[in-house]
């Protein structure tokens, strides 16, 4: 089945329909989670930031419908809430993975957009694979420590000599999609 | 050495990256040349620097609960879906006051409309320079206002910066504005008004703010 634009689940959840918000919530909640966290705040102002955004993108609903791109929206706005979180609560943060440009703001750096880009793009290709992909994908790169090819072939029910075949196969089926969704290295 | 149409195996770029494997001369070599498996290359490095944090991104299931929990509101979805842009009918910076507006000193007066609302703003400077923007809602159709779920947030580029409650008589307040573009963003009943921008500018000796609609 095809998986529905933000601009057609925002539409629909316009219309009442929540399983839509729920789907975005879906498709989103790792990349803006992650920027908090990526910002050097703990867990729990991250959940509140988190939760923030959220509401914002709610709230904007109605002129979010007739946007390209959801997914920068959500960015800029979860970086000027680290931004403002930051600076009201101790000062200028202690840089943990955003390098910002040299001109410190509240708006994020191309690099940083261009890392979550990929990020979100690393995780919209993995759930589009097939459920035995992905369970191989999943073991091959999120896993720590790597999982022996004995594990996952057992895992999968296949011989030990057929499991890299297996990896080749989803790897190029990963890399693929990535290609069509525009991965930019 | 590997012809330019031959690329590296995927199983020799994935072990590369993820076991920390070292490419042989003639493959470093390819790889310079190769924009192809540069680009797998990349993919790869990505989804390992990934995988080692993503298990972290997921979001508490309480966080993520609750922000579903707005979806299921449907008469929040209703509202959402009935949104007015409001009307500035009034500027003290542009004209006269009409005859019954109340004039405050140096404040500038913004009135607005919107279907049976009024909005009044006022923006002031304070001592230490930043602006105070007071405002009231009136509406025939609510007399007073009695729904505690009703808000006005200030919002700057889509961020929700900061949120008002209404008085019993439809005032709100939002002191210590530094210079931006603001809107307002409206809740009231089964509606969503927005006064799209209200410019504030960091001049002294000249005026105090600009609206564009």
């Amino acid at each position: 089945m095809d998986e529905r634009s933000d601009g057609e689940l925002i539409s629909s959840c316009l219309e009442g329909d929540g399983g839509a918000w729920e789907e975005l919530v879906k498709r989103y909640k790792r990349l803006v989670f992650s920027i908090p966290l990526k910002w050097g705040l703990d867990r729990d102002d991250a959940m509140e930031i988190f939760q923030a955004v959220w509401l914002d993108c709610f709230r904007e609903l109605h002129l979010l419908r007739d946007l390209d791109r959801l997914q920068a929206w959500l960015v800029r706005i979860a970086v000027r809430k680290c931004y403002r979180f930051s600076q009201q609560k101790r000062g200028k943060p202690e840089t943990i993975e955003i390098t910002e440009t040299d001109r410190w703001t509240e708006d994020p750096s191309p690099a940083l957009v261009r890392r979550l880009d990929q990020e979100q793009m690393i995780r919209s290709a993995i759930a589009r694979l097939s459920p035995r992909c992905t369970q191989v994908v999943q073991a091959l790169f999120f896993e720590e420590p790597f999982p022996s090819y004995a594990t996952i072939a057992a895992r999968l029910g296949l011989s030990t000599n057929s499991i890299g075949f297996t990896r080749d196969r989803c790897l190029a089926r990963l890399g693929k999609l990535l290609e069509n969704l525009g991965y930019v290295h | 050495m590997l012809e330019d149409n031959t690329h590296l195996t995927i199983a020799t770029l994935f072990e590369s990256v993820r076991m920390h494997g070292v490419l042989d001369t003639e493959s470093q070599s390819h790889l310079e040349r190769c924009g192809l498996c540069r680009g797998r290359l990349s993919w790869m490095q990505t989804a390992t620097d990934l995988g080692t944090q993503e298990s972290e991104y997921e979001p508490p299931r309480s966080a993520v609960d609750k922000v579903l929990q707005l979806g299921r509101e449907q008469s929040a979805l209703k509202q959402l879906g009935n949104f007015i842009i409001a009307s500035l009918t009034f500027d003290s910076f542009s004209e006269a006051a009409a005859e019954g507006v109340r004039a405050e000193g140096s404040a500038r007066q913004m009135t607005y409309h919107a279907e049976d609302v009024d909005i009044a703003l006022w923006l002031r400077r304070s001592e230490e320079g930043t602006m105070t923007l007071a405002g009231q809602i009136t509406s025939k159709s609510l007399p007073r206002m009695q729904d505690n779920s009703d808000y006005v947030d200030l919002v700057v580029g889509g961020d929700h910066v900061r949120t008002s409650s209404f008085s019993p008589w439809g005032e709100f307040l939002f002191p210590d504005l530094m210079p931006s573009s603001y809107s307002l963003h409206i809740s009231l009943a089964d509606r969503m008004l927005r006064i799209p921008s209200i410019h504030i500018i960091d001049d002294e000796k000249s005026q105090q703010c600009s609206e564009s609609r």
